[in-house]
């Protein structure tokens, strides 16, 4: 069973999903204040937590930024639909991926799959020898096994779907990686029309990042197609 | 502001200079016109002193009148001789024959003479004609305005009963006549004797200083403040409501500064209600969605729950709160963009590639009732905006038409750039819209009564929300009936980014 948390202020919503989730393996525990929701995210209990945009009283923007001053366990967002600038605005401050309410319950089920798969597939990965890789492309070092990432041994915290794009980019550094490709590993679905998610992982992995020993930005985009980890040309260091 | 100063100058000295000679016509009309009053006002006087005093105080008067003025003054009586009774001058009579006849002054400027007539009567039901002329003798000095030693209406005599009419009132004077002799008007030389000696150019070059600098004063003093009100209006009009205006330089009491206090007035109005506005949406947005919420999960419970996932009125419901939700989604962004909000997330957008991949996804859809998608034309081209906006307008229009094309025919979409502009043309082959209809047709919820009967649910609002997408681009959407064959032609243009 993978426990999971559910932040949102409707109840029989949230009585529903508990119910639907369950005998689909995830051990719901539903809390309806933010508050206590900050308190309940922070215990560690949880390999996923849901969270509603819409709380009253403080919000689940305020919500989330509270849990990622600590923590990086995974967050699915719930937006309203429409809201293109809750979408950017919830990835941007370090949410793994967004679903609009109203869902389809199976589309959820779905999402948190492709994100448990994600951080406990990199847990197993981290466990076996054979794939405890690190990948050094520059002054950049990406540790699996730890989860870390470090810049000229500067330690830089990113978030789950962060750290799986810059995987992906790290490992075929040097090489287009399909804007397609990198919502199907590092999300485990396909994009939908105006679905920016990648775009907007890549944009804070920038501003993480920073600019290259060049002064250019590592990722490049390649419009209309994906993106590209630069590697440096005269060698490395 | 030194513009603004030099302009003044200019503008002062081509004043003095070209309408000099205008001005001078003005001030001579004028002088005369208060001439002539003034003889009529003294003739009213003398009949006055004649009917009062008798002759001889008549006669002293005008004398006085004519030694002191220039004016000579005659009555004329009804039988057309002087109201001593003495006979008359042929000239004198010829005037009082026709000042009877017009009712009215008659002036007449000849030489350095200014002949004035004009019929009076009085409360008796007495009657007069005044002939009066002033003449400027070779030597005297021309009459200053102010200036003129003239005896006038003894004081304390009642007012005649003609004096309140102005006989002269605007325009050019009706007794004005035209002056058969040719007589110009040749004491304008009196009025205005040459001026432009070098005293007088020093003079004028530092009232042009001293004015232009007034001006330039008085123009900064105004720019300022102005140019703030500007500055926060423009602030305002990219959706910034938190600014205001505040103090305005150049005192509290000044107009400006009460417009700038009506200005915030307004703002912080415009401010609270476009906040109100927006926290409604999102109310509505949520209290809306989330019996939807609800719903789809209980719906999915049920489905699992009774094992029946193929059940043809579950997924019917299903398919009913997914269309409730975009409707509502639509009434969202309708009420948004209506609301002028403005664009979220402009970006740099491919308009051609757009276009395609519209034309791909809609031609799929059609094709389940054999209808089609194509571009027939398409140039590259680039716009600046919301990516989701217009996609969804374009969209919408593509869709519509491919709703309303006849089976087997394809939707047409011509893309093309020309000037600052570009242009979308989707054009179907259906049965057109009638000419009634066509200005509603980019209305919320309305619908076209027979020719376009509604098919599918959701319909309504797409073309709405296309228009006002399209608006908020800068851009206009036309629908016609195409010209030589059936089908609804939309013509969409926007600026596009060069």
């Amino acid at each position: 069973m993978t426990r999971i948390l559910v932040i949102d202020d409707d109840v029989e919503l949230c009585e529903l999903l508990t119910e639907y989730l369950q005998p689909e393996g995830f051990d719901v525990e539903a809390v309806n204040d933010s508050r206590q929701g900050i308190d309940r995210a922070l215990s560690g209990d949880h390999s996923l937590v849901v969270l509603d945009v819409m709380l009253p009283k403080v919000s689940g923007f305020e919500v989330l930024r509270c849990i990622r001053a600590s923590s990086r366990v995974p967050v699915l967002m719930l937006t309203a639909r429409g809201e293109e600038i809750d979408r950017i605005v919830g990835l941007e401050m370090g949410a793994d991926d967004y679903l609009p309410k109203p869902f389809n319950p199976r589309e959820l089920v779905a999402r948190l799959r492709a994100i448990h798969r994600r951080t406990d597939g990199a847990a197993r990965e981290a466990g076996s020898p054979a794939e405890a890789e690190v990948l050094a492309v520059g002054d950049l070092v990406l540790e699996v096994m730890t989860r870390t990432v470090r810049r000229s041994g500067k330690h830089l915290v990113v978030t789950a779907a962060e750290f799986s794009l810059l995987r992906e980019l790290l490992q075929r550094a040097g090489q287009v990686v399909s804007r397609e490709e990198l919502a199907e590993r590092v999300l485990g679905r396909k994009l939908a029309v105006f679905d920016r998610s990648i775009d907007v992982h890549v944009s804070s992995l920038r501003k993480k990042l920073g600019l290259g020993r060049d002064g250019f930005e590592r990722i490049k985009t390649i419009r209309s197609v994906g993106y590209i980890y630069i590697k440096a040309t005269n060698g490395d260091d | 502001m030194i513009l603004g100063g030099a302009v003044s100058v200019v503008v002062m000295y081509t004043f003095q200079h070209l309408s000099l000679e205008s001005m001078k016509n003005d001030v001579t009309r004028k002088n005369d016109e208060n001439l002539a009053r003034m003889i009529i006002l003294s003739g009213q006087a003398a009949w006055e002193m004649y009917l009062c005093g008798g002759p001889e105080e008549y006669r002293n008067y005008l004398d006085g009148l004519a030694a002191g003025a220039g004016i000579r003054i005659t009555l004329v009586r009804d039988d057309n001789r002087k109201i001593t009774g003495e006979p008359l001058d042929h000239e004198s009579e010829k005037l009082a024959v026709s000042a009877r006849i017009r009712g009215d002054a008659i002036i007449r400027k000849a030489d350095e003479n200014l002949t004035v007539a004009r019929s009076l009567t009085n409360r008796e039901g007495g009657s007069v004609v005044v002939v009066g002329v002033q003449a400027f003798p070779p030597g005297m000095p021309p009459p200053e305005e102010g200036g003129m030693s003239f005896p006038g209406p003894p004081p304390g005599m009642p007012p005649p009963p003609e004096a309140g009419g102005p006989p002269f009132s605007g325009g050019p004077p009706p007794g004005m006549l035209p002056q058969p002799d040719g007589g110009k008007l040749h004491f304008i030389s009196h009025l205005f004797p040459p001026f432009w000696g070098t005293g007088e150019i020093v003079r004028t070059a530092i009232m042009f200083l001293v004015v232009s600098g007034v001006c330039y004063l008085l123009a900064r003093s105004l720019t300022i403040p102005i140019r703030k009100l500007q500055r926060i209006a423009q602030q305002i009009a990219e959706g910034d409501y938190s600014v205001r205006v505040g103090k305005i330089p150049g005192g509290t009491g000044s107009e400006l500064a009460a417009l700038g206090r009506d200005f915030d007035i307004m703002v912080e109005r415009t401010e609270k209600v476009i906040g109100a506005q927006k926290r409604l949406l999102r109310d509505i947005s949520h209290e809306l969605r989330s019996p939807l919420a609800r719903l789809n999960v209980a719906l999915e419970l049920a489905k699992k729950q009774l094992n029946a996932q193929d059940s043809i009125s579950l997924n019917k419901i299903g398919k009913e709160s997914v269309r409730l939700n975009e409707l509502i989604g639509h009434l969202l962004i309708l009420a948004r963009l209506e609301s002028g909000a403005g664009l979220l997330a402009v970006e740099e957008i491919n308009l051609t590639g757009l276009v395609r991949e519209v034309a791909e996804d809609v031609d799929f859809e059609a094709s389940s009732k054999g209808a089609g998608v194509e571009i027939a034309f398409a140039q590259e081209v680039s716009v600046t905006g919301s990516r989701e906006l217009l996609r969804r307008a374009i969209e919408n229009i593509v869709r519509n038409a491919a709703q309303y094309t006849e089976r087997d025919t394809l939707v047409q979409i011509f893309l093309s750039a020309e000037g600052k502009e570009a242009e979308i043309r989707v054009v179907d082959s259906g049965t057109g819209v009638p000419e009634q209809d066509l200005p509603h047709l980019f209305e919320p919820f309305y619908r076209v009564a027979k020719a376009r009967e509604r098919q599918t649910g959701g319909a309504g609002i797409g073309l709405a929300i296309a228009e006002q997408a399209i608006k908020a681009h800068g851009g206009k959407v036309i629908a016609q009936n195409g010209v030589g064959q059936k089908g609804l032609v939309v013509t969409v243009t926007f600026p596009r980014s060069l």
